[in-house]
């Protein structure tokens, strides 16, 4: 059953135990850490379970068990490469909106409120006090969104491997999907490595490129 | 959320007190935009509250189909075995001193870094920021090697410390300040300086009570970090008397055999500390109403 597809995430989990991994890492030695790493980053989609990601996927069985209620064909959240980029999409601004927000709520306290009074008395409608006086004055709570959530979007990990690996097949593969499966399912490490810092440098002009737009807008 | 709605959209209605009709249809619109919002927040929580939900059913009602949102017998089996197969007391002081400890040093060490960053103008300020920057774009594992040598050498090898030390400084936290600073009036300091204020009483006294909400922020999210930390932990720690709760957690997941409704139970339980730390937090982030201590 698709259904099934998203309720037995036991397919992922053929890591070992922490407990096992540990016992392991101590016997081996620090000398093991690579392999220690990968074992840990088997256990990383476990992480999902404690984040409640993984019942956004239940919520995709709902809407597929509520459509065949009214005799509409079940969506292909897993095997439709183009759902599954967007159920991970989803899922990623779901588990980084608490985040977000509070930065946004920190930083709207901190808008002098006689600007709204100001605004109020010209006859300025909430929506103008909203673009002309609170969009504005949140730009470095914008531009620092912005900068870290894409930084943070092209190196997800833990998220991508837990829906659905990067799949169906490798069509969703991000940067570090393709670490990993270079790095520690091929062997490759030095390459793997490679790519990684391939990665930080595209990060790096992306941040670059926002650091220069924030600092012209910052003049004019 | 809903009293920044109620504070922008106040405004106009009592503008226009003498025309009844175009007050009303505002009120309405105002209502409709609440309670949409409202309706989405739901949303939003729904996966949270089958979560917990899913922690009171029997084991054998977790994945029966069709599903159901709540439990057809309501149980606290699960928390039951959790607490009792499980030393919570000893792991969750081990988290306790690792989060405490973590959270206090980064939200000092970012708020300093952040003042410095938005306050102080030097040429090779903006490029040491870009180096901050750059230590979250490589993939935390990639570095991990290397962080563990670091930690070896020290000598902190299957230690708490060996926890704490290697997350106190996040780009996240000085970005952060560093934001919210540049938004705080200069004059402010400027001010105290002619008093004859120095540089450290400026940061202590006038600049650090001010970004209280985003010390607050960023002290629920390093706890939260700090408090879910897995795969390090994990790596440097050795003996089961040092376990944090999330590598001791991991204990109940079998390689084949997973016991579902203890592991969400356990879940449940560890995400209590976080729950009691935001209700401590929050009138920090949303009563604050500082408006910067300037008339302007």
């Amino acid at each position: 059953m698709d259904h099934g597809a998203t309720l037995s995430p036991e397919t992922e989990l053929e890591g070992l135990t922490s407990q096992e991994a540990a016992l392991r890492l101590k016997a081996e030695g620090p000398n093991e850490l690579p392999a220690a790493i990968k074992r840990s980053l088997a256990q990383r989609s476990w992480d999902v379970i404690r984040e409640p990601m993984l019942l956004l996927l239940l919520v995709a069985g709902v809407v597929n068990f509520l459509l065949s209620k009214v005799g509409v064909a079940p969506v292909s959240w897993q095997t439709d490469s183009n759902l599954s980029l967007a159920t991970v999409v989803v899922a990623a601004v779901w588990g980084s909106l608490a985040f977000n927000m509070l930065l946004f709520m920190a930083a709207l306290r901190n808008i002098p409120r006689s600007y709204y009074e100001a605004a109020e008395i010209d006859g300025a409608s909430g929506w103008r006090q909203f673009w002309s006086i609170s969009l504005p004055l949140l730009r470095p709570t914008s531009f620092m969104v912005v900068l870290l959530s894409s930084i943070g979007a092209m190196k997800e990990f833990a998220l991508v491997q837990a829906l659905n690996g990067g799949g169906p097949g490798n069509t969703n593969y991000l940067m570090v999907q393709y670490i990993y499966h270079t790095g520690f399912e091929l062997n490759k490490v030095g390459y793997a490595s490679a790519a990684s810092f391939i990665l930080m440098l595209m990060l790096l002009v992306i941040a670059l490129i926002q650091v220069r737009i924030d600092r012209r807008t910052e003049l004019g | 959320m809903s009293s920044f709605i109620a504070r922008t959209s106040r405004g106009p209605s009592e503008q226009v007190t003498n025309r009844r009709s175009r007050r009303t249809s505002r009120s309405r619109v105002t209502a409709v935009v609440t309670g949409s919002v409202w309706l989405l927040a739901l949303a939003w929580m729904f996966p949270a509250l089958w979560f917990l939900l899913s922690s009171f059913k029997p084991g054998s009602e977790l994945f029966s189909y069709p599903l159901t949102l709540f439990p057809k017998h309501w149980t606290v089996s699960g928390y039951v075995d959790a607490w009792q197969r499980f030393d919570f007391a000893r792991y969750v002081l081990n988290t306790t001193v690792v989060a405490v400890a973590t959270t206090i040093l980064t939200v000092v060490v970012s708020a300093a870094t952040g003042y410095a960053f938005a306050k102080f103008t030097n040429w090779w300020l903006r490029w040491f920021f870009v180096g901050i920057l750059i230590t979250t774009m490589l993939p935390t594992e990639v570095i991990m090697p290397s962080t563990f040598r670091v930690i070896l050498s020290l000598g902190l090898y299957n230690s708490l410390a060996g926890i704490i030390l290697p997350s106190v400084m996040t780009a996240t936290g000085t970005f952060m300040f560093r934001q919210y600073f540049s938004t705080v009036p200069t004059e402010l300091s400027e001010a105290a300086r002619i008093d004859g204020a120095g540089e450290f009483k400026i940061f202590w006294q006038i600049m650090f009570p001010l970004a209280r909400p985003i010390a607050a922020t960023l002290a629920i999210f390093s706890f939260h970090w700090r408090w879910n930390d897995y795969i390090w932990p994990l790596i440097v720690l050795n003996d089961p008397k040092n376990y944090t709760l999330q590598v001791a957690l991991r204990s109940i997941v079998g390689a084949d055999n997973i016991n579902w409704s203890v592991l969400l139970s356990a879940s449940i339980i560890s995400l209590v500390p976080m729950v009691v730390l935001f209700i401590a937090f929050s009138p920090q982030i949303m009563n604050a109403n500082m408006n910067s201590g300037l008339k302007d």
